[in-house]
């Protein structure tokens, strides 16, 4: 029997018509539906092989059958990554255990929802292997490239090559780690007393290259006026350096140690002088001082504050000593005004007038001239110095006048 | 918001209001006195130049014509009189089959803003027109021992006015070649200028506490703002007219009106201020200093045409008939680019040895694309007559519709970069950052206004004494308008903040959750009957001069009054 298909049809346009003249909501949201950040760096969030998982840098067979070691390196991104860069041209994938062939990569695929690349290659047992994903190529969606030394800023080669190490067997991969300063000695404080203290300076990630500790890369200097003092290297060891200075040191001076940012180790990873895991361009040397204590002729140790309090509303007084021993201390009340005398409340600045120095010459008196709100924070800046012009030592560690850090602060 | 609003009163200037008789007014548009014949006819579409020829003698209109809106009260004598003026006349002295007419309109008037400036109570400390400023001070004993210890002093001015002109002048010319048929020619010209200096720009203020016993500053507060909003139109047209008879007692009338008009806009606004809570201590820190630009610009083109037909009827000496219609159309558009606003703020902190520095700087530019329409038709019937010498009356019927289209689509986008730095100098320092946010929105704005309307107008002018007519009319109808008002937002991104620390490390935020207007539409329908009335008076003061009056009450300072004279 033949269907009746005219009717169904007919009231199907009818509904569809129906449909086409309803009245639509006419405003339409259109947001920007494109990636949405962009700005930030993307960079390797972990990684990994197929046959063993992320986190693990070992590659294992995972097609007997065919000659050599099939496995997978899987790297994740913390960001989704444009397709179009995560390709082949964008790494390089090398052995570098010696006489090792090079391996053959025989795909390269990339898993958008997983932000997932996937290095499928052949390898050679017992051969350890570095993966770079060149600086500049891959990229996020918006085309902002990887940043492997978290600086947030575009390198180039080789600071944003990102480097990731794998191995089969008992192969040892190439050491990433750029070396760093352990302890050291002389500490950064005052009050030394040895004039030939020795300069002694702990690797951490080692072995250094001896090799490129040159001429200049440790310096000692006069921290008054960055004169030079000569210095003798004794030994480098890859996880130590030992250095004595050429003379005695000068009871009552400030000196600055330089360790340059240039100095290696054996793999030729630069030195990670801020210890943030990271090496930059612009790395800075590795700097501390240190000083000498006094002798009977000298004055150099500096004052520290010993004691604010507030007896009278609307006025404290702030008290001084000698760091490191305590002594007494004359201030030079010339230094003793409100630039270097400040008074912080949730409103602001307060204010100030400071009154004369006591007669002991340790004491000063500071009046509000205006009422607090809230808490009281008092500020004695590195402006303030005693009679013989050494500036606060906020920190207490007997070196004075370092901005910020030899401020005293304290709350009434 | 405001930069549309602003370009929908621009585009209002670029409508030229024609004068009009106390006749006229007086009689709901249906007893045309000789200004009416040629400046709009029954037609009512624009100038018909030709029928100048129709009016004999010569007419002067005067300050005392009273024509520009019809609206000055010269028996106020309360009234300053600071008004515009419209000076003209017709003639057909020229030649035996010419008339001329013309008219020059000028308007050249500031008007005050009223200023209040607070004081310390609720009561303002001065009110005034145009600029207005003054200081207050509050002393306080703060530790009781009967002597003022600080002293709060605050200082404010304002301005604010606007300045408009207008200058426009209209020349017909009519020519009458065969005594029957009638050409005529129109010329007009008109330019506006409207210059806003409002007070809510236009200010400056100073704050300072004082520590009266140590006699220095705690406190200082500048600000200065400066800004105008500068709009200019202007236009010259054309309208060409004829008659011709078309049999006996019938005459066709024709007219087309054409004007070019022009509209520039210029706003722009610089303010600036700080503070400074230890003014005392020059090496101490706390204070911020912030500026703030804004500027826009733009210029929009567009034209007027429209045309109309008229046919004229004497079906007896007593009866006249006239059938009209007519349509017009008015487009402006333009795009503007150089929107853009800019602002940066310095906030500096000492914090010991250091000095923390906040600074914001923001930029936003955009565009801005303006397409106002405006259409016009009308159509109808007069029937009118005169039965005896002291009597003229008059009935119609007619159809008006009238739409305006008022469409802006405003494109901007945003930067604002913040940098903090503690001050430091600390390589790769954590605690220092740049903070950079963008974001962008198009949105569309739109206003229609349709308006229709059926009236059927009803009017009479009778001679009370021999030199004096009153004249009544009312002008019943029902009209129907609708409004609607949308906005549509066609494409936006929203607030996206890139954070780099001084460490290297980043941080981005996206608002979340981000709410959007994607648009909103409100229409307001209405249909209604209108009856208004008119009415008015009209006295032959001498053979040369006639005077006419409207707005007649019991307070003869709101009389309105017309005088011309003919030869």
């Amino acid at each position: 029997m033949r269907k009746p298909i005219t009717i169904p049809a007919a009231l199907a346009l009818i509904a569809l018509l129906a449909l086409a003249c309803a009245e639509d909501n006419p405003f339409t949201a259109d947001p920007d539906a494109d990636w949405q950040g962009g700005a930030t760096h993307p960079h390797v969030d972990v990684w990994g092989t197929a046959s063993e998982g992320l986190g693990s840098s070992v590659l294992n067979d995972l097609d007997p059958v065919e000659d050599g070691i099939q496995d997978a390196i899987l790297v994740v991104f913390d960001q989704p990554m444009a397709p179009a860069t995560m390709v082949e041209a964008s790494l390089e994938l090398a052995a570098t255990t010696a006489g090792a062939p090079a391996p053959q990569i025989d795909e390269v695929s990339y898993y958008p929802a997983a932000r997932r690349m996937e290095i499928h290659a052949t390898f050679t047992r017992e051969t350890a292997y570095l993966l770079t994903l060149t600086a500049g190529g891959a990229t996020n969606l918006a085309g902002v490239p990887l940043d492997p030394n978290f600086n947030a800023v575009s390198d180039g080669s080789p600071w944003d090559d990102a480097r990731l190490t794998f191995h089969n067997g008992a192969a040892e991969e190439m050491d990433l780690t750029p070396p760093r300063v352990g302890p050291f000695s002389p500490p950064e404080q005052g009050g030394l007393e040895d004039p030939d203290v020795p300069i002694q300076i702990v690797f951490e990630d080692g072995p250094m290259d001896a090799s490129t500790f040159g001429a200049g890369s440790l310096k000692l200097l006069r921290t008054e006026d960055s004169t030079e003092v000569g210095i003798t290297i004794d030994s480098i060891t890859p996880t130590q350096l030992l250095a004595t200075p050429d003379n005695r040191l000068e009871f009552g001076t400030r000196y600055t140690v330089v360790l340059s940012s240039q100095v290696a180790d054996s793999a030729g990873n630069l030195l990670d002088s801020d210890r943030d895991g990271h090496v930059w361009p612009d790395e800075q040397d590795f700097v501390w001082d240190f000083q000498m204590a006094d002798d009977s002729t000298t004055n150099s140790t500096p004052p520290t504050v010993s004691r604010v309090s507030s007896e009278v509303p609307l006025s404290f007084d702030v008290e001084f000593e000698e760091s490191l021993t305590g002594d007494p201390v004359n201030m030079d009340a010339s230094t003793l005004v409100p630039a270097n005398i400040q008074c912080v409340d949730s409103a602001g600045q307060i204010p100030l007038e400071v009154g004369e120095l006591a007669p002991s010459g340790d004491q000063v008196t500071c009046y509000m001239l205006r009422q607090p709100q809230g808490e009281v924070t008092v500020i004695v800046t590195v402006g303030v110095t005693d009679g013989y012009g050494n500036p606060l030592d906020g920190n207490g560690n007997g070196l004075g006048g370092e901005p910020g850090l030899d401020d005293w602060t304290g709350t009434l | 918001m405001r930069v549309a609003l602003c370009l929908l009163l621009v585009a209002a200037l670029g409508a030229v209001a024609q004068p009009q008789s106390f006749r006229s007014r007086s009689t709901g548009g249906l007893i045309l006195d000789d200004l009416d014949l040629w400046m709009s006819s029954v037609l009512g579409m624009g100038i018909m130049p030709d029928r100048l020829v129709e009016v004999e003698g010569s007419r002067i209109y005067t300050g005392l014509s009273n024509l520009l809106d019809g609206e000055d009260t010269a028996l106020d004598g309360d009234s300053t009189g600071e008004t515009g003026f419209l000076i003209g006349g017709s003639t057909d002295l020229v030649a035996t089959d010419m008339a001329l007419g013309g008219y020059g309109e000028f308007y050249d008037h500031r008007i005050f803003e009223t200023i209040e400036i607070p004081g310390p109570g609720p009561d303002p400390l001065v009110t005034g027109d145009g600029a207005a400023e003054g200081t207050w001070s509050e002393y306080a004993d703060t530790d009781g021992d009967g002597t003022y210890d600080s002293r709060h002093t605050m200082y404010r001015s304002e301005e604010g006015w606007t300045d408009s002109t207008r200058t426009g002048f209209t020349l017909a010319g009519g020519w009458t070649p065969d005594g029957v048929s009638q050409v005529g020619l129109g010329l007009g010209y008109f330019k506006d200028k409207v210059e806003q200096t409002p007070s809510q720009l236009n200010y400056s203020t100073e704050v300072s506490d004082s520590n009266l016993v140590e006699g220095i500053e705690t406190y200082t507060l500048g600000e200065d703002s400066e800004g105008s909003e500068l709009r200019e139109g202007g236009g010259f047209g054309g309208a060409l007219s004829g008659s011709f008879r078309m049999s006996e007692g019938v005459t066709g009338g024709a007219m087309f009106t054409f004007i070019s008009h022009s509209v520039s806009l210029e706003n722009t606004m610089t303010a600036s201020g700080s503070w400074d809570s230890l003014p005392s201590e020059a090496e101490v820190y706390d204070q911020m200093t912030a500026s703030q630009t804004w500027s826009y610009g733009a210029d929009l083109g567009g034209s007027t045409f429209g045309g109309g037909a008229e046919i004229r009827w004497d079906l007896d000496d007593t009866w006249k008939m006239d059938l009209v219609g007519g349509y017009r159309t008015m487009s402006l558009d333009g795009t503007s680019d150089d929107y853009s606003m800019s602002m940066d703020t310095l906030y500096q902190e000492s914090f010991g040895s250091l000095l923390q520095t906040t600074q914001v700087d923001g930029s936003s530019t955009g565009s801005v694309e303006v397409d106002n329409s405006e259409t016009t038709a009308r159509g109808g019937l007069r029937i009118s007559a005169s039965p005896t010498d002291r009597l003229d009356l008059a009935l119609g019927g007619f159809f008006s519709s009238h739409t305006t289209s008022d469409e802006s689509i405003v494109a901007s986008s945003t930067e604002i970069v913040e940098t903090f730095d503690d001050g430091d100098q600390e390589a790769a320092d954590p605690d220092d950052y740049t903070a950079t946010s963008t974001m962008s929105t198009t949105e569309m704005e739109k206003t229609t206004l349709e308006t229709t309307g059926i009236r059927f107008p009803a009017a009479v002018e009778f001679a009370v004494l021999p030199r004096l007519r009153a004249r009544l009319g009312a002008s019943p109808g029902f009209v129907w308008e609708k409004e609607t008002q949308s906005t549509s937002l066609l494409s936006a991104s929203p607030v996206q903040t890139h954070i780099v620390y001084g460490d290297g490390t980043e941080q981005e935020f996206t608002e979340d959750p981000w709410v959007t207007s994607d648009g909103t539409l409100v229409t307001t329908e209405d249909s209604r009957t209108e009856i208004p009335f008119h009415y008015g008076l009209g006295f032959r003061a001498a053979e040369n001069l006639t005077v006419d009056l409207m707005g007649i009450s019991d307070r003869m300072n709101q009389w309105r009054v017309s005088a011309t004279l003919l030869f």
